[in-house]
């Protein structure tokens, strides 16, 4: 399954446990893989989750000059070997999903679920486009625009969690005395 | 006669002890570190409550640096939630090699679960954390916002008033939250002692937070 032992790169569209089948319609159409292929990009694997709806287009290695190859599954007990073997993502804009992405350093594109009535995934998607660390797309009908965006842009590394202001917080709210070597205890 | 003067004197006590406890419990302001646990013996009793899904991520994210020679944690777990013990599991094999650390406590609000129904899980959740965080004693309550959360940050500042346990609060807002506050941060922002978000923006709107850099 590992797709870069395979050679060739590949996207890796996530919608984490949710369903969200607008996005899988938006990547499973002619003009989004010929776009794709343009882009440089030769696999399309792709994790639905709860949703109805599978990707139709290029599992059956019909016409495949046109078309990506394309790997669908519902879930699996951890992403992170597909996260890490993606070159890039296009994700639903869940917090746990967009810092997977960008930890693992992948150009990723975020697409907002409309449906969810939950603007703190709007909010949060603005967030870290503004801030430059990824893509957005607001509603899955602007994943097309969006994704050329993504596949152009050189993003932003994202920093490594730092927790020290955190915890000198805590020890003074505690009064314990701050650390004079803080050890970072291993995770 | 003198029964009155004895409970309006003992009403008296009362209101003055909650007084008491209001004006050092309550404040919508950044104040300076109290510094409660000062010359306390090491490491202290620390709570920690797991939520469900990206809660607990995140708190497994918070607890990484901990020192443990600082802070003993023990953790309280919404017991329908049997992936956050995974999760922690897999994360962290170290915290849950003692399974004694781990407190199940009825959830108190399912998502889609009606108000009326949930006034009474609610309840039953608020007298399991009553025997748990009194067994527990935190000296030190670390919390991110699920709703499991609640009804433990209610018993832990229930027994501080009642019984003189004070306990130092900690409240992190979810990573998510970027522009406004969660129901949970909303409702213990003004108990807090340190209130700590994910983005500056939210400082602007609530002085009492602080923004700690990138924690996730």
């Amino acid at each position: 399954m590992t797709s870069a032992a395979r050679g060739g790169r590949t996207i890796f569209v996530t919608v984490g446990t949710t369903s969200f089948d607008a996005l899988i319609e938006q990547v499973d159409t002619r003009e989004f893989h010929r776009e794709a292929r343009a882009a440089g990009y030769d696999r399309l694997l792709v994790q639905h989750g709860r949703g109805d709806r599978e990707p139709k287009l290029g599992r059956h290695g019909e016409d495949s000059a046109d078309l990506l190859e394309v790997t669908a599954y519902r879930f699996k007990p951890s992403l992170l070997e597909d996260v890490e073997a993606a070159d890039l993502i296009v994700s639903h804009a869940g917090a746990g999903s967009i810092l997977e992405a960008l930890r693992a350093g992948k150009r990723l594109l975020v697409v907002v679920n409309p449906s969810l009535m939950d603007n703190h995934q709007l909010e949060l998607g603005e967030a870290m486009s503004q801030s430059g660390f990824c893509a957005m797309a607001a509603r899955p009908e602007e994943v097309p625009s969006a994704f050329r965006a993504a596949a152009e842009a050189e993003p932003k590394v994202y920093p490594a969690p730092d927790l020290a202001r955190f915890h000198r917080a805590v020890q003074e709210a505690c009064g314990v005395a701050p650390c004079a070597a803080p050890e970072a205890a291993a995770s | 006669m003198p029964l009155v003067v004895w409970v309006l004197a003992l009403l008296l006590l009362l209101l003055l002890r909650l007084a008491c406890w209001a004006r050092r419990r309550i404040s919508t302001a950044r104040r300076p570190p109290q510094r409660l646990w000062q010359g306390h013996p090491l490491p202290l009793r620390a709570l920690a409550v797991l939520g469900s899904g990206g809660h607990t991520t995140e708190m497994l994210g918070l607890l990484a640096g901990f020192d443990q020679g600082r802070y003993h944690f023990q953790f309280v777990l919404a017991d329908t939630d049997t992936t956050s013990l995974k999760k922690v599991g897999a994360a962290r094999p170290d915290l849950v090699e003692d399974t004694s650390r781990f407190h199940a406590v009825t959830r108190s609000r399912e998502v889609g679960q009606s108000w009326s129904s949930s006034a009474v899980s609610t309840a039953r959740a608020f007298l399991e954390c009553l025997t748990i965080v009194w067994a527990i004693r935190p000296q030190v309550l670390l919390v991110n916002g699920p709703g499991t959360c609640v009804p433990v940050v209610a018993a832990a500042l229930f027994f501080e008033l009642v019984f003189g346990r004070p306990v130092v609060l900690i409240f992190t807002e979810s990573f998510c939250r970027v522009k406004s506050l969660s129901l949970t941060g909303r409702m213990l922002y003004a108990l807090a002692d340190v209130f700590v978000v994910h983005w500056p923006a939210l400082v602007e709107r609530y002085p009492k937070a602080q923004y700690c850099g990138v924690l996730m």
